[in-house]
């Protein structure tokens, strides 16, 4: 950078000297927003692995000069795996996170499998057929997009309690077989993806309609559902509120409920027992996040522009 | 154009549409609009929860369970913090996605590592909330690290006290909400910007148009769809904001914000499974809640409309009717 102050005195040189140093300028903002964006994960992973001590001490660590007691407290230490079978086993403390990991896992793959599966036979039957009330209808999915859900919890716990289904997978799966976002971005993704002559190929061929529908049309929807797969997954396994008060038996309980209980009394101290169960949960998210980033990026980019 | 024979063969495939859309609308029915139903109706009622009155006897009371509530200084505590909290995030959310998506598109500027920075500054919203909140939790109670950076400097007197101050409580949401949020819009935004057609930045350039005029006469009133579009989207979830303020307001250990980050949500939830588990004052506030939201949506989109958006979308309008006619042709 330092070739750039000579150049300074020439008119071109000012210019490409203040461009320069706008540069700086953006790169210092980015890394201090990455530092922002990823130091509260390393210091949950790291005090994972300390003892209750350790994280108490590292209280006093914050004088001006820096020690190499300072560095010390900073990296991790020897106390992971004894926090994590606390956590896991322990009478007082342990919390069943393996099982959660199993509900939390049927419960998002079953709402992804079918939201995704039955917003594509919506969408297709808005795109393919031309009957009265299809504008009608689909103008409607796109003003209940709008409708804020957690109007309806009460009065949906209470109807779950009627019928009997709390500690229930139900409650959580089926409903999202109406799932207004999913529709709305499949339709917009056949308008471009699917053509009306293969359709009536496959009529001529003799397929039934539901055979067209699962036969010819699912497979060139693979992209697009991929996409909504995936957000749907995290949606569903990040859901909190209504399974908070649906799944009461610890042994029903997803994972967003059981980290939930690391904010209770009895872990008031138990400062690396909650590290760890906090980086239980997260580590899987960040991998899973990592490993398909570039998806879920360009989906973030699709679903914005949706005017 | 067509036969007879043919025409009615088209329009016994078309009943098959029906078919196709039967089990959203079912499933939206059963799961949607009759909760939505009840939620009115519990509205008028002194409706307890199901569990601790299982036969239901519960009596018309009218409006009365809006006056009780609107008279109840927790949930009036809520319909505070909910907006408050929410445009405290808000607004430097969309400052920072919109600086930061001016830069990433800025063809002088040419930021390398786009595609890193993206991934990074969008992997906090990917996170489970309430593993957000229990973490930011930790690091504020005594013993954690922003706790001990604030004795260190001072501002907390001892290292067993914890943070009180109800505005520290609603910054620490509000933080959360934005570190969790920025990222999301920012790539919204940068999309919305790399869809303004090419030309109109040309035009600018060749006009001797400044970097800063070009974005606040060209690139901001182009991308107004997407970012009411986005105001609108983060207000309805600021609105019914939940799990991170919750780890806030419920817990022996951070009971010290216990109002002051309470949400309108948190006090549903309270009022209907805790104490008296009142459904009716719970469902009236649940009435509130979607009116304060429809309001101001409507109200948002009113004032962020323009005529040539309008007369846009006519025109949109317009030529996707004429598609439909001709792809209703080739059925």
């Amino acid at each position: 950078m330092a070739n750039y102050s000579g150049a300074v005195k020439t008119v071109k040189g000012g210019y490409h000297f203040r461009i320069t140093l706008v540069k700086i300028f953006v790169y210092i903002v980015c890394i201090f927003l990455t530092i922002i964006a990823i130091a509260p994960f390393i210091i949950m992973l790291f005090n994972a692995s300390k003892d209750r001590l350790e994280i108490q001490k590292a209280n006093l660590n914050w004088a001006p000069e820096i020690t190499n007691k300072t560095i010390a407290s900073l990296l991790p230490s020897k106390s992971f795996i004894a926090n994590g079978k606390y956590l896991l086993t322990s009478k007082a403390l342990g919390l069943p996170f393996g099982r959660g990991f199993l509900n939390s896992f049927i419960i998002a793959a079953g709402a992804t499998i079918l939201s995704v599966y039955f917003s594509a036979l919506t969408a297709y039957g808005f795109t393919v057929y031309r009957f009265k009330l299809n504008k009608l209808l689909y103008g409607f999915i796109m003003l209940i997009q709008m409708v804020p859900t957690q109007v309806t919890v009460i009065s949906f716990v209470e109807m779950m309690y009627k019928w009997n289904l709390t500690n229930n997978y139900i409650p959580f799966i089926v409903p999202a077989i109406a799932a207004p976002g999913t529709v709305f971005f499949l339709r917009q993704y056949m308008a471009s993806a699917l053509s009306l002559e293969m359709v009536e190929a496959g009529r001529i061929d003799g397929s039934s309609e539901f055979g067209i529908f699962n036969r010819l049309v699912l497979p060139i929807l693979k992209p697009g559902m991929a996409t909504m797969a995936i957000f749907a997954m995290v949606t569903n396994w990040n859901n909190y509120l209504l399974p908070s008060i649906l799944l009461d038996d610890l042994d029903m309980s997803t994972i967003p409920v059981l980290v939930g209980k690391l904010n209770g009394n009895k872990y008031s101290t138990e400062y690396g027992a909650v590290y760890w169960g906090l980086s239980l949960t997260a580590v899987p998210l960040i991998v899973f996040y990592l490993a398909l980033s570039k998806y879920i990026i360009a989906g973030v980019a699709l679903g914005g522009v949706k005017e | 154009m067509a036969s007879t024979k043919r025409k009615r063969a088209k329009l016994e495939k078309n009943h098959w549409g029906y078919i196709f859309i039967a089990p959203f609308f079912l499933t939206y029915l059963i799961f949607q609009v009759v909760p939505l139903v009840d939620t009115f109706r519990y509205a008028l009622t002194n409706a307890k929860a199901w569990y601790t009155d299982p036969s239901q006897n519960f009596d018309f009371v009218g409006l009365d369970q809006f006056k009780v509530i609107l008279e109840d200084t927790y949930f009036r505590d809520a319909m505070y913090n909910t907006p408050v909290m929410w445009l405290m995030g808000f607004i430097p959310q969309l400052g920072m996605a919109l600086l930061l998506a001016a830069w990433f598109t800025n063809e002088k500027i040419r930021v390398k590592g786009q595609g890193f920075f993206k991934v990074v500054f969008y992997m906090p919203n990917i996170m489970t909330a309430t593993t957000v909140g229990v973490l930011f939790l930790a690091f504020i109670r005594p013993n954690g690290f922003i706790h001990n950076f604030a004795v260190s400097i001072g501002y907390l007197k001892s290292s067993r006290m914890p943070f009180t101050s109800e505005w520290f409580g609603r910054g620490i949401v509000a933080f959360i909400q934005w570190w969790m949020w920025y990222g999301q819009t920012m790539i919204v935004l940068i999309a919305g910007i790399l869809g303004i057609n090419p030309s109109f930045f040309e035009a600018a350039s060749i006009d001797g148009a400044s970097g800063f005029q070009t974005f606040r006469k060209i690139t901001l009133p182009l991308i107004k769809p997407i970012m009411t579009y986005t105001l609108v989207t983060s207000l309805i979830g600021g609105f019914q904001m939940f799990d991170v303020p919750n780890m806030f307001a419920i817990g022996n250990n951070s009971a010290a914000f216990g109002p002051h980050v309470t949400t309108i949500v948190i006090y549903i939830k309270k009022i209907a499974y805790t104490g008296t588990t009142s459904v009716g004052k719970a469902c009236a506030a649940s009435v509130f809640l979607f009116a304060v939201t429809a309001a101001i949506a409507l109200f948002l989109f009113w004032i962020m409309r323009d005529k040539d958006e309008a007369k846009a979308k006519k025109a949109a309008k317009k030529r996707a009717k004429e598609q439909a006619a001709l792809e209703g042709g080739n059925i």
